[in-house]
């Protein structure tokens, strides 16, 4: 049974039989945020123009829940290649995150982009500048 | 009036206007709520992106090579038009009636790759308060290597951001949108600020970014 919260401009759900979490923003632009605990990973598909940190606010919760779990991963995978867009308010929770994980000795997290989508093939080297030792970056 | 300028700034856009293609947009804050007026950011910036590729010539043999630079490059216009307008709605002083202004120029270049030099731009009005905020912000950014202040904005020297609102975020995450559009896409930028009048104050910031494509 899927467990439901709406908030403004969004719906999370969560199944606690799996532990899968989703975010889907239901605005002009829509996005999915995605965590699938088997393989801790989190798909990002869609537009992420959200209006600064308060309305980041969901996604980077669900984010921060994942490496607070206990036990925590040893491993995250962030698979960016379905985000078309990005502004800075999404780029700086990415970056807010990268920061949370430096924190956690010996964690690795992965970054899965694309060369061929200008925000990332600019701008995602920069979280690896945040965590160069455990950050790997998988552009194609 | 009085003026003043910082980075690389191009005070005679009039110039500009004259000999090349421009598109300008006027937004009246207060028409609607800032929730409505948000996803209007995103599409405008979308418009004046996909107009851009009007401006390449089309060529039948076309390489992958050139297909993903004007990829890029729409991508690029597409990020700094959206960051642009987002901070003039963000900064904007509600107080007054001034709209705020957006525009693009497409500038013949023959020496950049594809021709073009692009130049975008955003007015809007802004209280005494934010705009003694941005100069400093500003002059802290003119005088940064990018790389550093990226590292600073994000708490690289600071071990205790572990609460969940932190009050910088709304400023460091348009901070990093500066630094983004300067050190990832390569953008030039510049700031005007302008006393329109004193009784009632009223004072404007245009930030400019030109971008050679």
């Amino acid at each position: 049974m899927q467990e439901e919260v709406k908030g403004e401009g969004y719906i999370l759900q969560y199944d606690p039989e799996t532990g899968t979490k989703e975010i889907k923003g239901s605005g002009e632009y829509p996005y999915l945020i995605r965590y699938d605990p088997e393989t801790k990973r989190v798909d990002f598909i869609g537009d992420l123009a959200l209006e600064g940190p308060k309305e980041y606010k969901p996604i980077k919760d669900l984010l921060n829940g994942i490496v607070n779990a206990e036990p925590e991963p040893e491993e995250v995978t962030l698979n960016l290649r379905e985000l078309g867009f990005s502004n800075s308010s999404g780029i700086h929770m990415l970056s807010k995150f990268v920061m949370k994980i430096r924190k956690k000795k010996g964690m690795q997290l992965v970054v899965q982009g694309s060369e061929e989508i200008a925000w990332q093939a600019k701008s995602l080297i920069n979280l690896k500048k945040l965590l160069p030792d455990r950050l790997t970056l998988e552009l194609e | 009036m009085e003026t003043k300028i910082f980075g690389e700034y191009l005070k005679d856009l009039a110039d500009l206007n004259a000999d090349n293609d421009c598109l300008e947009m006027s937004f009246t804050p207060t028409a609607q709520p800032i929730k409505q007026r948000w996803t209007k950011n995103k599409l405008s910036a979308d418009f004046v992106s996909d107009y851009f590729l009007t401006f390449i010539p089309i060529s039948d043999e076309e390489d992958s090579k050139s297909k993903r630079k004007k990829k890029l490059s729409k991508g690029s216009i597409n990020y700094i038009a959206n960051e642009l307008l987002e901070n003039a709605m963000k900064f904007n002083d509600h107080n007054t009636k001034y709209k705020i202004r957006f525009g693009i120029y497409f500038v013949n270049d023959s020496t950049a790759p594809l021709g073009l030099k692009i130049v975008l731009y955003a007015t809007n009005a802004i209280s005494s308060k934010t705009a003694d905020k941005f100069e400093s912000f500003i002059i802290e950014f003119l005088e940064s290597d990018l790389d550093d202040l990226f590292m600073r904005q994000m708490g690289l020297d600071d071990d205790d951001d572990d609460d969940d609102d932190n009050d910088d975020d709304e400023n460091e995450s348009s901070g990093l949108g500066f630094i983004t559009m300067c050190n990832d896409h390569e953008a030039k930028l510049g700031w005007e600020f302008d006393t329109i009048s004193h009784d009632p104050p009223i004072r404007t910031v245009t930030t400019m970014a030109q971008l050679t494509v």
